[in-house]
């Protein structure tokens, strides 16, 4: 409480970011519900009421009369001047907003007794880079339609054709009545997102300054000397922080509760966009829950605030928040997120998601506590994690151990984070796109562009560390001596792996039909099944590179390479093996694969650990993915998404667990963790 | 005693200069009562010391005690005897010079009656009176520097660790805390204060560390410097015992 009470006097004091969160704020409601519609209202008008220029080849004022004949040109705010040749009228200096072109002459007729008119065809030439022209193309279209509606009416009366109209909506609840109070929709699709940004104007700057702003200026050192635990000083921090988020949310919120009452009455041809209607009930519910956005964004500014060195470091932080926050927020109004109890626990994404549901109306208290709970344990957690990182030496004073020294005692936690969580993130932005746009050439740049290259420059260039030993880019040895014996079994052991994959598979496929379907789906998006089905070696060849033999590369240097070398030393065996094969099931991003993927991990892993090499690991991992291409090749010969026999499986298990067996005595020789070698 | 230092190593790394020591095997011990001085030119290692000392450092190898607590092993125990003044003011631009008080006196857990009869007497001694209810960010340097120093001493600590104290200070501020020391040395505080100036070391300390590079190059008395270098008067000691590690390490 006192440090609570200390944090929030400090903020409310600094008048250069309260009073510019506050202005905006209070203006906000305003200028959305009220300013806005104002002036939109006056430019409506103005397209509705706007004389155009307009000038019609041929210059025949009865074409006008006849084209619209319940609307006189003249009536119609149209001015019809004869025009010279039509390629010129497209010239901006000639002074027209449009030009309308009948191109062939009006053809009259007889349908059944009643005389009808043919439309001729129209051309309309207007200059898109003059609104102006813009405006006046859209005005006359919409004409048109209705003259053309006009028409169909007069066919359907005078000759009894029915021409084939637009289907008529009604629109309709269905779901009964919302026992709370509604939002209109204006507002339900862009509160959530005005609210998060209210609370983010709050937060960055109270937080920079609570964590960093301190330690720049050399209060944090003091503090931290004080008796004051480190859990109470963060506490007080976050209480603050979240508390800085939440006026001005409540003071936005409230501002479109208040604006409501003084929107001025629009006009019919703008009545619904802007409408802020927010009852008592849902205002309320709505200021219940911005407490959790405002608990759980203050927990992710302080704890960015804690890891950054600098305030100019910090506020390079906050992009990357922004992104994450809103991205759930537009999720959400995109009506892409359904609310329910693994939503509810998801931080962001819970409040944003409820906040969607009560402005429709529907209040669900069970999830609005089980948000509330979620957003405490969030900061509880956040606590655990960040309080201590305030006290750390090389963030207080900027320090640093050598890479050397830290390649000694391996404790590179930090880094292996940060590779992970970039790769994570470009595997989900960046390798989408490229498989999408280039299919197999884009697998091969996922790997080297997502996989290799960023690995590669942490080590290389940022920790300047030696490559080749901490990658283990060496001969395998058993016993101190080369062996190319574990190749042959690592290659043995791929059928393990392949049989134990293929049995998962088909217990998954029987349990979860969609799940086959799934995979074909992603095999035809990325062209895997139109290659399968070509028998040219060359398009088979470039299948195993991009498929087989790349990943095994690539994967093998990020994780068995780089990501095992950096782990600390203190870690066991088993630890090491378990925490390398989670991350690579992971990778991988499918929940049905991580099992089997995760296993393969844990061998590989093993594997490098044993003999002191990523060699034999690389050829397990070619064999494990080339001899799954080579049965899903045969099978899709077969019949499309067949799965193979039992027997068959069983075999390649049988086959695999011997060579598994002998890497394991293998193992038993050389003792344990001899793969990872010192830099001395 | 209050204070033992034992073996204290500290390395650093920087890009450009590699491994290093800003502490190599630093021991010296400070009794109640007593005032030691850290002499040393920037960049010596003194600060590294008092940061240590003051738990917010781990130590690289060696120990340090504070009436009896590990600092390492009982930072908290340790902190409660400790009270800390830092080179840099680090002040709360926002906060008034009494909310300072009563914010760093609350979180040393010190109860609401005795924190208003401290932070009047420490206004009164440090002759701050006049700055009670001004904002820290509209002070001198001097006047900051004396709120440092009281908000360091609010709990009343054992040892006071005074990081530069004078630094900043014009002749007048200086001479209130000079006189501050005494005092608080008057009252059986134990008190480390790190400094470049001669005379301040000179006027104010019982004993007095020499240090440079990192190593603690002679302790003791200043009679004892004298002797033990030939040297007048501690400048002199301190050129002698400089230039002695210099010809040593050529």
């Amino acid at each position: 409480m006192i440090v609570f009470l200390k944090e929030l006097l400090e903020a409310l004091r600094d008048f250069r970011s309260l009073i510019p969160s506050m202005i905006v704020a209070l203006a906000i409601g305003p200028i959305v519900t009220i300013i806005t519609p104002r002036a939109l209202e006056g430019e409506v008008k103005k397209v509705f009421f706007e004389k155009y220029t307009v000038g019609m080849t041929p210059a025949d004022k009865e074409i006008w009369d006849e084209l619209f004949p319940d609307m006189k040109h003249q009536e119609f705010g149209y001015k019809v001047i004869a025009p010279p040749a039509l390629p010129d009228l497209k010239d901006a200096s000639q002074g027209l907003d449009i030009v309308v072109h009948f191109d062939e002459p009006r053809v009259t007729g007889h349908v059944m007794g009643a005389e009808y008119t043919k439309a001729p065809v129209i051309e309309v030439a207007n200059d898109n880079r003059k609104p102006q022209s813009q405006l006046a193309g859209l005005r006359l279209g919409g004409a048109l339609s209705v003259q053309r509606e006009l028409l169909a009416d007069k066919l359907k009366a005078e000759a009894g054709i029915d021409v084939i109209r637009p289907t008529h909506f009604e629109s309709g609840v269905l779901h009964g009545a919302a026992k709370w109070g509604t939002a209109s929709p204006f507002l339900r699709a862009s509160l959530p997102g005005i609210l998060l940004f209210m609370a983010f104007l709050g937060t960055i700057y109270p937080a920079l300054d609570a964590i960093t702003g301190e330690r720049q200026r050399g209060s944090l050192e003091l503090l931290l000397v004080t008796r004051a635990s480190r859990r109470s000083l963060f506490f007080g921090k976050l209480m603050a922080v979240t508390v800085c988020a939440y006026l001005p949310c409540f003071v936005a919120l409230s501002s479109f509760y208040v604006c409501q009452f003084f929107q001025p009455p629009l006009a019919e041809i703008l009545p619904l966009p802007f409408t802020a209607i927010l009852p008592l009930d849902c205002f309320a519910w709505v200021a219940l829950l911005i407490l959790p956005i405002c608990l759980t964004l203050a927990c992710a500014a302080l704890a960015l605030s804690a890891f950054a060195r600098s305030v100019q470091q910090g506020q390079g932080y906050f992009l990357p928040l922004m992104l994450i926050t809103f991205l759930p927020a537009m999720l959400v109004t995109d009506g892409a997120v359904k609310l329910n109890a693994a939503v509810c626990m998801t931080p962001f994404l819970n409040c944003l998601a409820l906040m969607n549901n009560i402005l429709a109306g529907d209040v669900q208290p069970g999830y609005f506590i089980l948000v509330v709970v979620s957003s405490v344990v969030f900061a509880l957690g956040c606590a655990y994690v960040v309080a201590p990182v305030m006290e750390r030496e090389e963030l207080l004073f900027s320090l640093e151990e050598s890479p050397h020294r830290r390649y000694v005692t391996g404790d590179f936690r930090r880094e292996v984070f940060f590779l992970l969580t970039l790769d994570f993130v470009l595997m989900f932005y960046l390798s989408q796109a490229l498989i999408i746009q280039a299919k197999l050439w884009g697998i091969i740049m996922t790997q080297l562009l997502v996989v290799f290259l960023p690995a590669f420059v942490l080590v290389k260039v940022w920790l300047r560390l030696p490559i080749t030993k901490l990658a283990a880019l060496k001969t395998p040895r058993v016993s101190g001596k080369p062996s190319f014996m574990v190749y042959i079994w690592a290659m043995g052991t791929s059928l393990f792996s392949v049989g134990i994959s293929l049995a998962f598979l088909t217990i998954v496929n029987k349990l979860l039909p969609g799940a086959q379907a799934l995979g074909e789906k992603m095999s035809k998006s990325i062209g895997l099944t139109d290659s399968l089905n070509t028998s040219a070696p060359q398009t088979i060849a470039f299948i195993i590179f991009a498929l087989a033999l790349m990943p095994a590369l690539m994967e093998e240097f990020l994780f068995r390479g780089v990501v095992l070398g950096l782990l600390p030393r203190k870690y066991s065996t088993r630890l090491k093996v378990i925490v390398v094969g989670t991350l690579f099931g992971l990778f991988h991003m499918s929940t049905l694969r991580f099992f089997p993927t995760a296993a393969l991990g844990c061998v590989l892993t093993y594997l490098r650990l044993s003999v002191g090499s990523i060699y034999p690991g690389i050829l397990l991992h070619f064999c494990h993915n080339a001899l799954t291409l080579s049965l899903s090749f045969l099978l899709q010969k077969q019949k499309a998404g067949a799965m193979p026999e039992w027997q068959m499986i069983a075999m390649m298990i049988t086959i695999g667990t011997v060579c598994l067996l002998m890497l394991l005595r293998l193992k038993a020789d050389s003792g344990p963790d001899r793969g990872i070698e010192q830099v001395d | 005693m209050t204070l033992v230092v034992n073996h204290l190593k500290k390395r650093f790394y920087d890009p450009g200069r590699g491994e290093f020591f800003a502490c190599d095997d630093i021991s010296f011990e400070v009794a109640k009562g007593e005032i030691f001085g850290l002499l040393g030119p920037n960049g010596a290692g003194k600060t590294t010391t008092l940061r240590i000392i003051s738990t917010i450092l781990k130590a690289t190898e060696g120990s340090v005690t504070v009436c009896g607590h590990d600092v390492e092993k009982e930072p908290e125990a340790a902190r409660a005897l400790i009270g800390f003044l830092s080179s840099t003011s680090g002040l709360y631009e926002r906060l008034t010079v009494t909310e300072i008080l009563q914010y760093f006196g609350r979180l040393c857990q010190v109860d609401e009656k005795t924190l208003a009869e401290r932070i009047k007497r420490l206004l009164s001694s440090l002759q701050l009176e006049p700055f009670a209810k001004a904002r820290c960010g509209s002070l001198s340097q001097g006047t900051r520097q004396k709120v440092a120093i009281a908000r360091a001493i609010i709990h009343e600590p054992e040892l006071m660790i005074l990081d530069e104290p004078a630094n900043g200070l014009d002749v007048l501020a200086t001479q209130v805390m000079h006189d501050f020391v005494r005092e608080s040395k008057a009252q059986g505080k134990s008190i480390v204060l790190s400094t470049h100036i001669m005379g301040e070391a000179e006027k104010l300390c019982d004993r007095i560390g020499i240090i440079n590079s990192g190593r603690l190059l002679a302790c003791g008395t200043l009679d004892e410097l004298k002797q033990q270098t030939g040297g007048n008067n501690l400048e002199e000691v301190f050129i002698s015992l400089v230039q002695d590690k210099d010809l040593m390490r050529s």
